[in-house]
């Protein structure tokens, strides 16, 4: 109990973390309890007390566990609690409560900013960022995509399994499902070291944090019949590759496209 | 260009056809066009969730389901037009008195700048690699779940593909359903396409919620509205609030969760403790949420279903009336099936 108790208080902190979100909610409850109420209100303040009770207490958690995985993802009972509407009618409320349109103006205006400094903005260049198409994918991928294409129809070969970073072979396929990938995205790198140290170096490799000297980089994927291989130079597969058959079909400014004929 | 267009009227005009079914004049007010748009997305998700189940379990073709879905859309879109007719609803008059109102100024231009954004600008997120690569798949292979999604190899074993929650809650295969029917790549109408329209949807189920809340008062439903914007907008603090998921991923079953349907429950809730005695088109519309919510995530149905059930508890006891209740158990049924499906699977 004290464990699952530990894990709900760590979930609040990673979802509302720094902000004052959370507080900013519970005033806005606690307003709305004082104030004189509707149905309505009652029925909106009563769930969202009575919710955020369950989400506390560790048998709710210990029994739904298994519909979150195991409680790896307990954080979505959070988005039972409706935060935004409890703040956002609390604000209203207070705003239109004040006398005079100069006294609501400011008061609107006062509370819109306590919002925004009390969060933190969505829109940040981490968030979005601008796209080369309308499929909102990276510009690598669309580049490795269509370098892949045009070899196909040159070479005449179709076959197309594709190893690259893992943040082009996570996109590739939302794009052209022909292209089959080496591996799924569902690796767990922190895991793999440990786990299967071969294929932790290949995926380093192919991220550009490892160099490919030393080792049967090349003959894996040729095994593995794996036809295209996207490399960045610092990997310094080159020779490797080309020893097991592979040819630069495609290169930009920091990586490369292979392609096997033979496979 | 015909696909465009085939695009455009089944995310616009068909929402609208079947959302009339279930909004009367007097419960959408001045706001009625954008109440019966979203209700009409609840119904184009909720008749989507059975047979995309059965056809998803049974790995049949994405055409067979697709033509199994356009039959019922059929059906209901039928059932709603003589509804449309029969109330003379006018969507242009209503458009006019929507925005015929100054409050409606600074929400719709703060809804439409983030919708600007969300077409021109792109935000990644590694979780497309399932869904969006299994959607394209499927329009493919033609098939439902017989490939994995994100690598192209068939399917061996669900659970270590990491594809067995994609089979109790099937979105993936209603993006595939817009992609085969439109011609139009499943990545393209999920990042670029529909997240203007899911902003606008996500939005007016605050207004809902709004309206519910402040009735007929314009103003206080535009101060309602900017704050609500406010709050989402600054939600980045974290990736795990529901404004992040709203601002951010909209296209995402989670997003659809948090900002569509359980939203609308709580408006569904405030709606109950209001008028005096429980519509059909209440407990269809509440099926329609449920099974909406069973579509996006199996986790969302079980949420959606906590929601539902709570409000239903309050208002039965406020009420003094267990009718509430009983006459909605039946919407239950659906959110049950699904999670009965995935743990099956998992």
């Amino acid at each position: 109990m004290a464990q699952a108790f530990e894990q709900i208080i760590n979930t609040v902190r990673m979802v509302y973390g720094s902000s004052f979100y959370l507080p900013l909610m519970l005033a806005a409850v606690f307003y709305l309890i004082i104030r004189r109420q509707s149905a309505g209100r009652v029925v909106l303040v009563s769930y969202s007390l009575l919710m955020l009770a369950a989400f506390l207490l560790p048998i709710v958690y210990l029994i739904l566990k298994p519909f979150f995985r195991d409680g790896q993802v307990y954080w979505r009972f959070l988005w039972l609690i409706p935060y935004t509407v409890l703040i956002a009618l609390a604000a209203t409320d207070l705003v239109s409560s004040l006398p005079g349109k100069a006294a609501r103006f400011a008061g609107f205006v006062v509370l819109t900013a306590v919002l925004i400094f009390g969060g933190k903005t969505v829109y940040t260049s981490e968030n979005w960022r601008r796209s080369p198409s309308f499929e909102k994918v990276t510009l690598p991928t669309l580049q490795v995509l269509n370098a892949i294409n045009r070899n196909r129809q040159e070479s005449g070969n179709d076959q197309a399994v594709f190893a690259g970073p893992i943040g082009v072979m996570s996109r590739i396929r939302q794009v052209d499902p022909s292209i089959r990938l080496y591996v799924g995205r569902n690796l767990n790198m922190e895991k793999l070291s440990e786990e299967n140290p071969r294929l932790f170096r290949r995926m380093m490799i192919l991220d550009g944090s490892m160099t490919a000297e030393g080792g049967d980089f090349g003959g894996h994927f040729r095994a593995k019949k794996v036809n295209y291989i996207m490399v960045f130079d610092e990997a310094k597969a080159d020779k490797n590759l080309s020893a097991n058959g592979y040819e630069a079909v495609s290169r930009t400014d920091n990586w490369t496209l292979w392609y096997n004929p033979d496979l | 260009m015909a696909g465009a267009l085939i695009l455009l009227l089944m995310i616009t005009v068909v929402p609208y056809i079947l959302g009339s079914g279930l909004i009367r004049n007097k419960d959408g007010g001045a706001y009625a066009l954008l109440f019966r748009y979203a209700a009409g997305w609840v119904v184009l998700y909720g008749l989507f969730y059975l047979p995309a189940l059965v056809c998803t379990l049974m790995h049949t073709s994405l055409d067979l389901l697709i033509a199994i879905y356009l039959v019922i859309l059929l059906a209901a879109a039928v059932y709603s037009l003589r509804i449309l007719i029969r109330e003379r609803i006018n969507p242009l008059k209503e458009a006019k008195e929507l925005f015929v109102n100054p409050n409606v100024i600074l929400p719709s231009v703060l809804i439409l700048g983030h919708s600007l954004v969300t077409f021109f600008m792109m935000h990644l997120d590694d979780d497309d690699y399932s869904y969006i690569g299994t959607a394209a798949t499927s329009v493919y292979t033609n098939t439902l779940m017989v490939y994995n999604g994100g690598t192209g190899a068939v399917l061996k074993n669900l659970e270590t593909d990491g594809m067995n929650r994609l089979v109790a809650a099937p979105q993936f295969a209603f993006y595939a359903f817009l992609s085969k029917i439109s011609g139009i790549r499943a990545v393209t109408i999920c990042h670029s396409i529909l997240p203007p329209v899911f902003t606008v949807l996500f939005f007016t189920a605050f207004l809902m919620i709004a309206r519910e809340l402040f009735g007929d008062d314009r103003r206080k439903c535009g101060i309602f509205m900017v704050f609500c914007f406010v709050i989402s907008a600054f939600s980045g603090f974290s990736t795990f609030t529901s404004g992040s998921f709203v601002m951010l991923r909209s296209w995402q079953g989670k997003a659809q969760i948090v900002g569509l349907i359980l939203p609308l429950i709580i408006a569904f809730g405030l709606r109950l403790i209001r008028v005096e005695k429980l519509q059909s088109a209440d407990v269809i519309m509440l099926t329609a949420l449920l099974s909406a919510a069973s579509l996006q995530t199996a986790m969302g149905a079980v949420l959606a279903a906590m929601a539902a059930g709570l409000f239903l508890l309050l208002v039965s006891f406020m009420k003094k009336s267990g009718s509430y209740f009983v006459k909605c158990l039946p919407a239950f049924v659906i959110p049950a099936i699904c999670a009965l499906v995935y743990l099956k699977i998992r």
